[in-house]
């Protein structure tokens, strides 16, 4: 057993006995987070101790859950997942304690620490698990903690609401999951992961149920309803917790099952990408309309994941091709995009939770000219969108540069044309979804942070406490690390999977940039910029207001009318509709009053899930008039079962 | 049809069970049911004096005791508590349920031929008609009537059913799980006759058709 899996294995236990301290007294939240962070840099360094060595160690056998005793298992795989979680644990720890400050009447401090201390041992359960008896406890574990995170300020309806969204998602997740893991089961004969292979044609219908239950986790579409209602309810370290780890642990399973366990069936992985493509898209255009600042990240984190599962499906289809090099780049590209996910959305979501702290408001239309009054948020908002938009300096940039380098490969070299053809759309698609990722950020940092302030509140708003400064800071510093180091951190990935490169003509993922010469040419710009951009004395001018007179607050751009083109072009999947109303004494040339209300529908919600909803409501109230409260009845039926089941088993033995 | 002495007390179980139904006084119907008791009695105590086996004349004993005696005296017990004297039935009427039970006995016959003969014994159907006419008759008890004292008399006679079963078509079952039977069949009827008391106390009332207001309500 090594040191690092040691680490692991004591401060998960740590974790579990802090949850039941923090269930019999009241917990301190300087001491509780102090713990957290304790614990979250006890898995970083586990994480970095483990990196490449395999670790296999179980509880002793007298504490079996049900059949099998407790095994754990940190390999490569786990422990770069553990890092991400690590890292963001330790972030959330710190900023929690102030940011709970401005929440003190709305939620029960015990409740929250002892929930967000069982989720941050649930997720690491689930990724050290090496069995799927273990993996299971973890994952309801994980799952039942973030629904109670969720649903925190428990008072709100609307918390409640989307909790119990939040909660069928996941209830179908683990029913799906389960289901998965007993097929799995009678055909192994085994829970172990290591024995688990997907390669054989009857195990399709273990594998489809697998992915399933993994995808409505991880917020893929059509199963990412419940995203955009979780998040912006759950307090922002929780959502940045969910958003940056717990739906990476749905994609890490889905590393560990069907790539490590060599899936073959070839309609379960083009729907794998289909999904993924979708999603990405769907993603990103409704985070470009959403008007809450938490709406637009939880619909963003649709698009990651989408661009991850991506890179996923196709290093399954390249392994199973026997493209190697492509199943190497695009896994690289996946798993340093989970990582690098982590990192800036959970760095987005403290920093929208700054934003409220200090606002008392998301709401896009009552925000403006934050960048002035808290810098240093504005700052790390900034880092984080560029970041998202794979702006170079930081991380999001080369695992988007792997994504697109494994997509271009395939399509030179995939062998059937449908799939090279395949490729390059998704190419196309994935250069549209970035386009508006850009666009989404611009919007949401031009009407946040620049500008002048839209309501008084965001006016009278102050730069956040220190504590809640340096892990925002911390994390943008991250990304940009994360960022320049990649050449260092992506070959490590590429040995994840085993077999040599096998790219002809041998081409290295990322190219050899002449140093001095961008050397050079960088110096020569930022002379240039500083001699003439910042050299100058500014001054100030006024806007030219078309000669109605000073212009005001509201004659600024809204978050509305900067989306409303993209909206417009995209108007028959956003179901997008604007209703202008005017009116006055004469409304041709001189009205009084303009109106203007855009409508957007969810056609997801309405047109698939609500119906569904509708049936399964009447159709369990049919079922409760079986119910009748009679005993007589009851009776009868205990009688009709039996023989029925009497029969059965006469018939079906 | 000459039957050996042993099946008669079987075929006089099932109808002692089909007075049961035809009556509609809850004390006759106690009585009655202590009678059944005892023919259970005798046919152990017969089934043990033919396969000289000493265990069943300890479960015989056990049943005399508890079954004959003490269920029925407790039963009596209640009735005055509860001060019910008579039970109109539901759904169908008393002759009406007679008829049915008679029909149910016909039906069990035409089942119990059926079956394949115990290793053993010559004749197996008697034993057979007697136990699936019970459970039937039983059930028929528990669904027409409306005091909740009937409910616990029907439970009482499938019961009965099902221990005749176990003892004409299995050769008697180990002695542990016939006295642990008891022993449930004896909590039961404790447990039942004090949530009657509870309804009574808390409904003036112990007629189950009235007690649908439980429910909960969409």
């Amino acid at each position: 057993m090594s040191i690092g899996s040691m680490i692991i294995g004591a401060s998960c236990l740590t974790a579990l006995v802090l949850v039941f301290c923090c269930l019999l007294h009241k917990p301190n939240h300087r001491i509780a987070s102090l713990l957290l962070a304790s614990i979250g840099v006890l898995f970083v360094s586990g994480a970095l101790l483990c990196w490449n060595t395999v670790t296999l160690w179980h509880i002793s056998d007298w504490i079996s859950i049900g059949l099998i005793c407790p095994e754990f298992k940190v390999d490569s795989l786990a422990a770069f997942f553990l890092l991400s979680l690590g890292t963001i644990t330790t972030c959330c720890a710190v900023y929690s304690p102030a940011y709970l400050h401005h929440l003190a009447d709305k939620i029960n401090s015990r409740f929250y620490w002892s929930a967000q201390f069982a989720f941050v041992l649930g997720m690491a359960g689930v990724l050290i698990s090496a069995n799927a008896v273990v993996f299971l406890v973890a994952w309801e574990v994980m799952s039942l903690a973030s629904a109670c995170l969720v649903v925190s300020e428990f008072r709100q309806h609307r918390a409640q609401r989307a909790a119990m969204i939040y909660l069928v998602a996941t209830r179908m997740a683990t029913g799906f999951i389960s289901a998965g893991f007993l097929i799995m089961y009678s055909i192994c004969g085994d829970w172990s992961f290591d024995s688990w292979q997907f390669s054989d044609h009857h195990k399709w219908l273990a594998a489809s149920l697998l992915m399933l239950g993994l995808i409505i986790k991880a917020g893929v579409w059509p199963f990412h309803i419940w995203l955009p209602y979780a998040h912006p309810e759950a307090p922002s370290p929780v959502s940045a917790l969910m958003s940056g780890v717990m739906v990476k642990v749905s994609i890490f399973a889905l590393i560990r099952f069907f790539v490590f366990g060599h899936l073959t069936c070839a309609p379960l992985i083009y729907g794998l990408f289909a999904l993924a493509c979708i999603s990405a898209f769907w993603g990103i255009l409704f985070a470009i309309n959403q008007r809450e600042l938490k709406r637009v990240l939880a619909y963003s984190t649709v698009e990651n994941v989408g661009l991850i599962l991506v890179g996923v499906s196709l290093c399954i289809w390249a392994n199973n091709l026997g493209l190697t090099g492509i199943a190497k780049i695009a896994l690289t590209g996946a798993l340093l995009h989970s990582f690098g996910h982590g990192l800036f959305k959970s760095l987005l979501f403290l920093c929208a939770g700054s934003v409220d702290y200090a606002a008392h408001t998301r709401d896009l239309s009552l925000l403006g000219g934050l960048a002035k009054t808290m810098p240093s948020t504005g700052i790390a908002f900034i880092a984080g969108s560029s970041a998202i938009c794979a702006l170079p300096p930081f991380n999001g940039f080369a695992s988007k540069w792997c994504l697109y380098q494994g997509l271009l490969q395939s399509s030179f070299t995939m062998p059937l044309l449908i799939d090279r053809a395949i490729t390059l759309g998704a190419i196309g698609l994935l250069s549209c979804v970035g386009a508006l990722a850009i666009a989404t950020f611009a919007k949401a940092i031009a009407v946040a942070f620049l500008g002048n302030a839209r309501s008084p509140q965001s006016r009278k708003a102050k730069e956040v406490p220190l504590s809640m400064k340096v892990p925002q800071t911390f994390l943008a510093l991250c990304c940009l690390v994360a960022g320049v180091s990649s050449p260092w951190l992506a070959p490590p990935l590429m040995a994840l999977i085993p077999g040599t490169n096998g790219l002809q003509p041998p081409i290295s993922i990322f190219a050899t940039l002449p140093l001095w010469q961008v050397g050079l040419a960088l110096t020569v710009m930022i002379m240039f910029f500083y001699g003439c951009v910042l050299n100058k004395a500014p001054h100030i001018d006024r806007t030219w207001d078309c000669g109605f007179g000073s212009l005001g607050i509201k004659s600024q751009v809204t978050g509305d009318s900067f989306a409303q083109p993209i909206a417009r072009i995209f108007s028959p999947i956003l179901r997008h509709k604007l209703a202008i109303h005017i009116s006055g004494r004469e409304r041709r040339h001189f009205p009084e009053r303009i109106v203007v209300e855009p409508s957007m529908v969810s056609l997801l919600e309405t047109r698939l899930y609500r119906p569904a909803a509708n049936i399964l409501d009447r159709i369990s109230r049919m079922i409760g008039k079986l119910q009748a409260g009679s005993i007589h009845l009851y009776l009868l039926y205990v009688c009709l079962a039996l023989v029925l089941v009497v029969f059965a088993g006469i018939f079906l033995w | 049809m000459n039957l050996p002495l042993a099946q008669i007390p079987l075929l006089l179980i099932a109808l002692v069970a089909i007075l049961m139904v035809g009556s509609t006084h809850l004390r006759l119907n106690i009585w009655l049911f202590s009678a059944q008791a005892l023919l259970v009695t005798m046919a152990t105590a017969l089934s043990a004096v033919q396969h000289s086996d000493s265990h069943l004349y300890i479960i015989a004993a056990l049943l005399f005791v508890l079954k004959v005696l003490a269920v029925p005296k407790f039963f009596m017990y209640i009735i005055e508590k509860v001060e019910v004297q008579r039970d109109t039935g539901t759904v169908v009427r008393a002759p009406v349920a007679m008829l049915l039970s008679i029909a149910f006995l016909w039906l069990s016959y035409i089942l119990a031929r059926q079956l394949p003969v115990p290793s053993g014994d010559t004749i197996g159907w008697p034993g057979a008609t007697a136990a699936i006419s019970l459970l039937c008759t039983g059930l028929l008890l528990m669904l027409t009537r409306r005091i909740a004292l009937s409910q616990i008399i029907g439970f009482l006679v499938m019961e009965n059913g099902i221990y005749i079963f176990g003892l004409t078509q299995t050769n008697g079952m180990p002695m542990f799980i016939e006295m642990g039977i008891l022993l449930d069949v004896l909590a039961g009827v404790m447990l039942a006759g004090l949530i009657a008391f509870r309804i009574k106390k808390n409904f003036e009332h112990i007629d189950v058709t009235m007690l649908t207001e439980l429910k909960e309500n969409l």
